[in-house]
């Protein structure tokens, strides 16, 4: 009942969505999807408090790996039994913790975030065993993961670090490293909590508000990319190609997301990668084989790259997942920005932004 | 307590089961057309598996009746899905509306009748590797040059109507059906072509590569029906998620493994496989992951029995990440998505001959004792191979 008398602002959409904004700025989203058979709950803490450099990179990961298990060691086998989920993930951009449930399961699925969030007590010996767990995964990476790495670097130099890690880094974390970047990252605007599937949306948003709500003020979102250092866009081992991109708002990165797509699809087993963001980023496309890109006729090939790049939004907003994801990560960047705003980007690119994206791939008639 | 909504929830789909081995699920209000085929493979040599490995790799761009244009211009953008499995070929396709006639003239153009650009059948030789989890699964063979000639025989004699189960989900009405009569009346499979002579290789055998880790192989899944709700639950205990014995052994209590799953397999015949990934394990390691899993059944308790039962419903209906679906492909299939639910009832069926009834085994799965759950797994693990996998030498 508090919780719902503290909302400040909402962002009424329609009866099957619900984005509010609470006092201390966290945003928390709700979406009605009929019919869905999980409903996907998902935590973001954005970088922007904590952006890594070479003497921090990795310690969100870390951070991650501790804070999934929760304070007592138990979310895994209560939400397992309810049939539901817990993923971790660190990007450059974001920590996501997303549960998966079945929709009669929704406050065990709150309830094993809310353990997810208290970061318990941290030893010098849980550090120590987690950054083993994270050595091992580092060997389970496969050849798309190091190309990815590959042209971040190229593209944006140190702010473009690898988020999972440096292994001397995180042998070197101490106890006091973690519980200062979990107070870092857990302030209000810092933080976004989304819902998405065949839930009650006002139910959704009132049980989001009380686990966030709490939290205090503090300045957030995901860090900013220097576009001083790296080049605009080129090849990793003739591989995968990378172009640079802006704001996510901004027309020309919506044609070099459709000028990868198009690329992509004359691919063998081909892959694209871009998070959408305000900071700018990367459109990485590649197939792990090593060829030469096509050259392409711009205006024989725009109408294509648009259907592709509006058939892309709408898989990411396609099952209940998506939608938790993508409205999370927009969110954590201000609260206006949404998939339409992304549509409209795509809409708008003219046949020159198409041409000069196809040219920064190196792939322009 | 959760049965009926589940129940409720699964009872849309109103299934028809034609003789031609292709299976209209109607879902009304559906969007989209969703077809899938499962092929299955014969038995092939190492070389010709190579080959076709190269091939598959190739497929599903454009076909004698179809452009690469027209396709993606069919498919909303969207590409055809693809993936070799270690028996099978899945091939899918995604259209807006309904189209099961057009969707099912499309896969059925792309899958007998391909076409090929020099440079993507040359462009597959060279493709890196899969990511390491998956050459745990399935270690691929080393890509093979292909000619005209090779194409041809592969395309005769693996690309065959006899061997394929197609499921078409959407609005559908018998089109589909139709239209495979339509199509197999004009476009017979022809003959086999007679595979040429291998001579025996007098080649040294390539260096075996690292170990990548290790499998326990259980007994094949049986074919009949009964007790099939015991076997699903065993897998779940055993292998999917993280409060399965192989997280809880190999990788909180040994330390040894970041990555480990129970998945359901098929090659050949359809079983359930242990996976760890470890590099450098050893030979003994595998064993003794194998002994640690059967030891640790005697200890299961209703905790066990609860959980098991909330991971099965999680991965036949909810739809959680970290499926063991994977019928031998490197990447299983999600009930979370309809073009895996029709990919399931289509492996499904071509492995075992009957329907995909995730609502009748997540019924029966609440009537296994625990003494049953325990007895399933128990004879399963006692009657496993424990064998180290190794990294393939690829050129």
């Amino acid at each position: 009942m508090l919780a719902a008398t503290l909302v400040s602002l909402l962002v009424g959409q329609d009866s099957d969505r619900l984005r509010s904004i609470l006092p201390n700025e966290s945003v928390v989203f709700a979406q009605r999807v009929s019919g869905a058979r999980s409903v996907s709950i998902s935590l973001f803490l954005g970088g922007l408090p904590a952006p890594e450099t070479p003497a921090t990179q990795g310690r969100r990961h870390l951070l991650e790996h501790l804070m999934a298990r929760g304070v007592d060691g138990r979310v895994d086998e209560e939400l397992e039994t309810a049939g539901g989920m817990l993923v971790a993930s660190t990007t450059r951009d974001a920590i996501q913790f997303e549960v998966v449930v079945p929709p009669t399961a929704l406050r065990t699925g709150f309830q094993a975030l809310r353990a997810v969030m208290s970061l318990g007590p941290v030893t010098e010996a849980m550090i120590a065993r987690e950054v083993e767990v994270i050595r091992q995964e580092g060997l389970t990476r496969g050849p798309t993961s190091r190309l990815l790495a590959d042209a971040w670097t190229q593209a944006y130099g140190e702010a473009g670090l690898d988020p999972f890690g440096d292994r001397d880094v995180l042998a070197a974390t101490t106890p006091d490293h973690v519980r200062a970047l979990s107070r870092a990252l857990f302030v209000g605007r810092n933080v976004v909590l989304t819902v998405a599937g065949d839930v009650n949306v006002d139910v959704a948003v009132q049980e989001a508000t009380a686990l966030v709500s709490p939290l205090p003020p503090g300045r957030g979102g995901v860090p900013p990319r220097l576009t001083a250092v790296g080049t605009e866009g080129g090849s990793v081992g003739g591989r995968a190609w990378f172009a640079r991109v802006g704001s996510v708002r901004d027309s020309a990165t919506a044609a070099t997301l459709a000028a990868g797509l198009v690329l992509a699809s004359k691919l063998e087993s081909p892959f694209l990668a871009y998070s959408p963001t305000t900071a700018g980023g990367l459109v990485t496309l590649g197939s792990g084989q090593v060829r030469t890109l096509p050259a392409l006729d711009p205006a024989v090939e725009i109408g294509t790259g648009r259907a592709m790049a509006r058939e892309w939004l709408a898989r990411q907003t396609s099952d209940v997942r998506g939608i938790s994801s993508l409205h999370g990560l927009l969110a954590l960047q201000g609260p206006a920005l949404r998939p339409e705003t992304v549509r409209d980007a795509i809409d708008r690119f003219t046949l020159d932004q198409f041409a000069q994206a196809l040219r920064r791939f190196g792939a322009a008639r | 307590m959760t049965t009926l909504p589940l129940l409720a929830a699964l009872a849309v789909a109103q299934v028809s089961v034609p003789a031609e081995p292709v299976r209209e699920i109607a879902v009304p209000g559906m969007t989209e057309t969703v077809v899938e085929a499962v092929l299955t493979l014969p038995k092939l040599t190492p070389t010709q598996r190579a080959q076709f490995q190269t091939l598959a790799r190739a497929m599903g761009r454009q076909s004698r009746e179809y452009s690469a244009g027209t396709v993606l211009t069919l498919t909303d953008g969207r590409l055809p899905r693809v993936r070799l499995g270690a028996d099978h070929l899945r091939m899918g396709l995604t259209l807006r509306g309904s189209a099961p006639s057009v969707a099912l003239d499309l896969l059925d153009s792309l899958l007998f009748r391909p076409t090929f650009e020099t440079a993507d059948v040359d462009g597959s030789r060279t493709a890196s590797p899969g990511d390491p989890w998956s050459r745990l699964l399935r270690p691929e063979v080393a890509p093979v040059k292909l000619n005209s000639e090779a194409i041809e025989r592969l395309r005769r004699n693996v690309l065959r109507r006899e061997n394929v189960r197609i499921v078409v989900l959407g609005k559908t009405g018998g089109e589909a059906i139709s239209q495979w009569r339509r199509l197999s009346a004009a476009d017979p499979t022809p003959r086999p072509l007679p595979w040429p002579f291998e001579r025996p290789s007098s080649d040294p055998a390539p260096p075996a590569g690292e170990p990548i880790g290790w499998r326990i192989d259980l007994p094949a899944w049986p074919s009949e029906a009964e007790g099939e709700a015991a076997r699903w639950l065993s897998l779940t205990a055993l292998g999917v998620g993280k409060g399965s014995t192989v997280h809880r052994l190999w990788r909180e209590k040994q330390g040894w493994t970041y990555r480990q799953e129970g998945v359901l397999w098929s090659e050949g015949v359809l079983s359930v496989r242990l996976f760890g990934f470890r590099p450098g394990a050893t030979a003994e390691e595998a064993e003794q992951a194998r002994a640690l899993v059967l030891a640790d059944i005697d200890a299961w308790g209703s905790a066990e029995l609860a959980r098991a039962r909330g991971m099965l419903r999680g991965i036949l209906l909810t739809g959680v990440p970290f499926s063991p679906l994977s019928f031998g492909q490197a990447t299983p299939a999600n009930v979370a998505n309809a073009e895996d639910r029709a990919y399931l009832s289509a492996a499904w069926w071509s492995r075992t001959g009957r329907e995909w009834e995730p609502a009748r085994w997540l019924e029966a799965a609440n009537r296994v004792t625990l003494e049953e759950l325990k007895a399933q797994a128990k004879a399963w693990v006692a009657g496993s191979t424990a064998e180290l996998v190794r990294r393939p030498t690829l050129p």
